[in-house]
């Protein structure tokens, strides 16, 4: 059984923590469990928490004088609440944390510690942890704490070669004034290789970081927040290392970083198949995304996208493996990990004959979101994708992309902790797509998972994500775009020549495939190459029509990949380029060359044309 | 209680429901437009039976409720499909709600709303067309309860059963005459040939006119309602049954047509 703990931030019982495993009133005169000291401003029996019979945590106020509020919301009825909630109370403020697993320690140790500023705790009155920063990993600097709250506010702290808190320590880390700190309350050591250690000292009140209790040694990163007594401190300065960084684990590969994000994982698949019948989908799955990582999903049409996205929003069973959210198995308990997940899905769903407001309201409402915060939530997002001004508007007449805001905006209300977006700009103008990228940039930065999946690669690069290629039911790549790009493409020259393409020797070194009218070579001299190649040409020279220089992109990894059309060795498919899947649902226009040149191709609505631009023009 | 996603699924559906105003004129006023054309007739048949302060209200109001009461099965029913067309069925799935949640949510308001348009019809049936029953007619309320669940609970065991919504209209507004024309709804029972007396008990219809015309032209009270309420209520367990074999949340339902 999941149990949700309540931690009592400040007030008279700081410090406490109270189990939801039973429903419990809260007050001066409340049963032990729920007793809160003399705190002047609470009722005797001041509000009631519960925890239903689908995991979730309910708040009801037992008309309390002083009235009780969340988030600085006041409680007018029964409400839901969500990790990371603030409830006051009188002068006593509680936290609520998410729920333990079962057989967990209920202090976690750090593989599952949540993020500071993620939505885990994303308590707000506390800065959240700063957006990583673009920086080589390996760099050291001053390490230092900022005090955000308690007696020593504002103040700075060196970490040095370490630090002690508590009232007999020396220093800064005397903490002076906080009575809530116990003699020897907590120490921060520097280990031989540098890494930074966080360790309670048999405390009274405990030693948090990031709203966990610590139970044992714990590494510290960047932006970390520390709580000893009324003491929050926030460590910065401290060098990005390996493990902090974002990871994608895919079908047996080692861990690849794309972009900094928490230790924490959010979504963890494993070995999942999906099987219709004889028909294999899925074919075993692995994937895992980290709290702050966008990890972009490409695959072709038919790959299993869509299936593995329904699988993780439990509207299809895996036929076996395992997804867990949060460590919430989707299948066991599918209510709870429903709670942590926001889907998009690709088909758009929203309700035509209601206003975009009322779209957005009731999605908030069945997510738990009630009264001021379901409207202050909704303000946020219409402010955030351009819907503020639609929002009298019925959904039955906005346009396409202004529908593909409103379906995204939707499954990003109650602040998941993970998202899933199934191609959430098909059909989208410039500006919806913009929009929608910064949004994803925005709430990943803010803590949260996300699984993007697209077949506008240019719109992986935009986000900065880490990628998982799905081709035929597993993930046959994954990594971030600099490290597929080093491992699955290289420089080519191409030429193309009007007819058949020659047999001739070309007296060059690398990978020479033929296809049709077209020789490429892969190289990792692509100048010299086409000069030495069209010298060695002799009369075929007569019908070279065009040579290329083509740059290795995402594009070309994921041809590579998924449509093995320059597949070393061997013979090539007998397609041209015009024959390739062209890309669903776009307008005319030009976009990147499908065949991975660094030429943009036009499409005409219909099919790919022969007109090719330069990217550079 | 806790707050949960079944109030606001309520809400939403009963918007839906209630969004649109073709259904509901079509649904309140419409009987009553057929009520005031077929009293004089009505009027007639029950004299002849013996009733002879009869002015066909005693008929018209109940027969045409229960007649136009089942046309709520495909207004319902085609809600479901729509909101399989709209891609809000699937998101539904995905949030917080159950399967339970939202089947909930989805069928209390059709019941709240196919008892009111019930309880609306009599009274303002039996204000313009000068009702005057022999028995108490608060006591056919139960009745009325007994009925909107079996509209309700037959309308999802048939959404259970189709996949297209064709199929759905088809069938519905096949077994929406069935159940008027055997049921006593468009004449009394006592005037069908034999074989149609014999199975007439088989629709719920019957059972509702029957109740009716106890109180009203019979004069009985509380205790003739309770038998036929009884069957209506073991016809709501029957489909709600049917209902729980057929109907899956994940079935995906097609509009066509």
């Amino acid at each position: 059984m999941s149990e949700w703990l309540l931690r009592v931030l400040d007030g008279p019982a700081a410090g406490n923590v109270i189990s939801l495993e039973h429903e419990v009133r809260v007050g001066r005169a409340a049963s032990s469990d729920g007793r809160l000291g003399e705190d002047p401003e609470l009722s005797r029996e001041h509000a009631r928490f519960s925890c239903d019979a689908d995991g979730f945590a309910v708040l009801e106020d037992l008309g309390s004088t002083n009235g009780t509020f969340v988030n600085g919301e006041l409680v007018e009825s029964a409400q839901i609440l969500h990790a990371g909630d603030r409830i006051n109370l009188g002068n006593t403020t509680l936290q609520l944390d998410a729920p333990a697993t079962q057989g967990a320690d209920r202090t976690v140790l750090r593989d599952s510690l949540p993020a500071a500023g993620g939505e885990e705790t994303g308590r707000p009155d506390r800065p959240a942890a700063r957006p990583p920063q673009d920086e080589p990993s390996g760099r050291t600097g001053p390490e230092s704490l900022s005090v955000l709250r308690g007696p020593a506010h504002g103040a700075t702290i060196a970490v040095e070669g370490g630090i002690e808190f508590g009232r007999e320590a020396a220093g800064s880390g005397a903490l002076t004034g906080d009575p809530e700190l116990s003699r020897r309350h907590a120490r921060i050591t520097r280990t031989a290789d540098g890494a930074l250690l966080l360790e309670d000292l048999g405390s009274t009140n405990g030693t948090y970081l990031n709203g966990w209790r610590i139970p044992s040694p714990q590494a510290l990163a960047d932006g970390d927040q520390i709580e000893v007594g009324q003491t929050l401190l926030e460590l910065s300065g401290v060098a990005r290392s390996a493990a902090r960084e974002a990871s994608i684990v895919g079908s047996g590969q080692k861990r690849v970083s794309a972009q900094p994000s928490s230790e924490k994982t959010v979504l963890r698949a494993e070995g999942v198949t999906k099987q219709y019948g004889d028909r294999p989908v899925l074919t075993g799955v692995d994937l895992e995304i980290r709290a702050g990582e966008i990890v972009g999903l490409l695959g072709p049409n038919g790959a299993g996208k869509t299936t593995f996205a329904s699988i993780v929003a439990g509207l299809l069973p895996a036929t076996s493996g395992r997804v867990t959210i949060n460590e919430i198995d989707v299948r066991q308990r599918p209510r709870l990990a429903r709670r942590q997940l926001g889907i998009a899905p690709q088909d758009l769903g929203i309700y035509p004959t209601q206003t975009v407001r009322r779209n957005l309201q009731f999605f908030g409402e069945i997510s738990g979101l009630r009264g001021r915060l379901l409207r202050s939530r909704v303000d946020e997002i219409g402010e955030a994708l351009s819907l503020t001004p639609l929002f009298e508007r019925k959904a039955a007449i906005l346009s396409g992309g202004q529908k593909r805001r409103l379906h995204a905006g939707m499954a990003m209300l109650h602040h998941p902790a993970m998202l899933i977006l199934d191609e959430p700009t098909v059909g989208a103008d410039i500006r919806t797509r913009q929009e929608i990228l910064d949004t994803v940039r925005r709430l990943a930065d803010e803590g949260r998972a996300v699984c993007y999946s697209t077949h506008y690669l240019p719109e992986i690069e935009a986000l900065g994500a880490a990628v998982a290629i799905l081709d035929a039911g597993r993930i046959v790549a994954s990594g971030s775009i600099a490290e597929l790009i080093a491992r699955h493409s290289s420089p080519a020259v191409e030429l193309t020549f009007a007819g058949e393409a020659p047999a001739t020797d070309l007296g060059v070194r690398g990978e020479i495939t033929r296809e049709g009218s077209t020789i490429r070579i892969a190289t990792d001299d692509p100048a010299a190459t086409a000069a030495a190649v069209v010298a060695r040409l002799g009369a075929h020279a007569a019908r070279l029509r065009s040579v290329e220089i083509v740059s290795p992109s995402l594009d070309s990894v994921y041809l590579t990949l998924t449509e093995r059309r320059y597949a070393s060795g061997g013979s090539l498919p007998d397609a041209d380029v015009s024959a390739l899947p062209p890309p669903m649902g776009v307008p005319a226009g030009w976009y990147p060359d499908p065949a991975g040149r660094d030429a943009l191709r036009f499409w005409d609505g219909q099919s790919w044309t022969d007109r090719i631009a330069s990217r550079a023009a | 209680m806790a707050a949960g996603p079944v109030a606001p699924i309520a809400r939403q559906n009963a918007r839906l429901l209630l969004g649109n105003p073709g259904p509901l004129v079509l649904f309140f006023f419409t009987p009553l437009l057929t009520m005031a054309v077929m009293r004089p007739t009505f009027q007639r048949v029950l004299v002849g039976q013996g009733f002879t302060n009869a002015n066909g209200a005693e008929q018209v109001i109940p027969g045409f409720i229960t007649f136009f009461v089942f046309f709520w099965v495909v207004f319902i029913g085609r809600n479901f499909f729509a909101e399989h067309g709209w891609g809000t069925w699937q998101r539904l799935q995905t949030s917080f709600a159950s399967p339970a949640d939202i089947v909930i949510g989805k069928i209390f308001p059709a019941f709240c709303i196919v008892l009111l348009q019930v309880t609306l019809l009599f009274a303002i049936g039996a204000v313009l067309f000068d009702l005057d029953s022999a028995g108490p007619v608060a006591s056919l309320l139960i009745v009325g309860v007994a009925l909107a669940a079996c509209v309700v609970a037959f309308t999802i065991a048939l959404v259970g059963l189709v996949r297209l919504s064709v199929q759905l209209d088809a069938l519905g507004n096949l077994l929406v005459m069935v159940f008027a024309a055997l049921g006593g709804a468009l004449v009394p029972v006592a005037l069908l040939p034999a074989w149609g007396r014999a199975i007439s008990p088989a629709v719920p219809s019957y059972w509702a006119n029957k109740a009716a015309r106890s109180v009203i032209l019979e004069g009985q009270g509380l205790s003739a309602v309770w038998g036929p309420a009884g069957v209506l209520a073991l016809f709501a367990l029957a489909f709600a049954f049917l209902a729980m074999m057929t109907f899956r949340v994940s079935q995906a339902k097609v509009t066509a047509g």
